[in-house]
């Protein structure tokens, strides 16, 4: 699986990456972005399937990134990874298209959590 | 000591990830509240010593400000204080229904109430993720002005203080705050080695 990781904080991407290591093993190709900028450009280039959000991010914010992404193809999976956990927030998001708000810091029972998810989204694409 | 007591960049980075969690955290609750929407901005991290706090709070002083100071006790020990310019506060004050005749006695009220919970909540939720706890005294607030604020910021009880500095946009309203946590020497120590071992972790 391709996966693209975007959060401004090294300490957050390493954090999802270990976690996501743990969940799924090593053999994902993973990508990763500083902003949302940058994560913009990586997801059409890339064409990730699972992608790893940040919100609060210098340059490009990633409710922007969010609408930007699922205008180049609404054919990856954005989970959002955020301090910020406004229910207002969180709405947005779930409403622009992110299959899941998820409260920092990332651990592995929460990215199990992720995963269920994920596989049960595949499962209904595939019937 | 002195060396013990000293942050390098990957603290300082882990540190800022741990105060972004921990604000977020706070602000979506003050947010709740005030039941308006805040546009977060990633928060800058700087840590002072004593004159170099001072010039800082000052500089970014209007006439006067509310300074609100509370008291931490558990491994994370200290005092954290939370700076306000007036403007700021009267921003605030309009979404409790307050009109430009709101008091000083107005504005303490509502500044005691959200620094218990923007104080409590960051450093609660920091000293969590440090796998701590900390117990808070009640808040107390007061107006300071650029001269008085030299005496009210107790920096000689402390070597450095951590400034956490943001701004938060709610919806048309904007609030600019400082936090300011003072830590006793042995709790520098502490959460430098709890730094220590996410940065071995993570980085």
């Amino acid at each position: 699986m391709k996966i693209l990781v975007v959060d401004d904080s090294r300490l957050a991407r390493s954090a999802i990456i270990k976690t996501l290591k743990e969940e799924i093993g090593e053999d994902n190709e993973i990508i990763e972005a500083e902003n949302g900028k940058i994560a913009v450009e990586k997801y059409e280039k890339d064409r990730p399937e699972l992608v790893f959000l940040d919100l609060t991010m210098p340059v490009m914010d990633g409710f922007e990134a969010l609408k930007q992404m699922k205008a180049i193809s609404d054919n990856s999976y954005i989970v959002v990874v955020s301090a910020d956990v406004q229910e207002h927030a969180v709405e947005k998001v779930m409403s622009d298209g992110a299959i899941m708000h998820i409260q920092k810091p990332i651990n592995l029972k929460k990215m199990q959590e992720i995963f269920k998810t994920v596989k049960l989204l595949l499962t209904i694409k595939t019937k | 000591m002195v060396n013990e007591l000293k942050f390098n960049e990957d603290h300082k980075e882990v540190l800022r990830e741990l105060m972004n969690v921990a604000y977020g955290s706070a602000t979506a609750i003050i947010a709740e509240i005030l039941d308006a929407f805040a546009t977060l901005h990633v928060p800058r991290i700087e840590l002072f010593h004593d004159s170099e706090l001072r010039d800082y709070i000052i500089g970014k002083m209007e006439d006067d400000a509310f300074l609100c100071s509370q008291g931490i006790n558990g491994k994370i020990s200290g005092e954290s204080i939370f700076i306000l310019n007036r403007s700021s506060m009267k921003n605030i004050s309009k979404y409790f229904d307050l009109d430009d005749s709101a008091t000083d006695d107005d504005l303490n009220d509502i500044a005691t109430e959200l620094t218990n919970i923007l104080s409590s909540t960051t450093v609660g939720k920091l000293a969590e993720q440090v796998d701590s706890m900390v117990a808070f005294s009640p808040p107390s607030v007061h107006v300071v002005n650029k001269v008085s604020v030299k005496d009210d910021l107790k920096m000689k009880d402390y070597s450095q203080a951590i400034v956490i500095s943001t701004s938060i946009e709610f919806e048309e309203e904007h609030i600019y705050g400082d936090l300011i946590l003072f830590m006793q020497d042995e709790s520098i120590v502490w959460i430098k080695e709890k730094l220590d071992l996410i940065i071995d972790e993570y980085l």
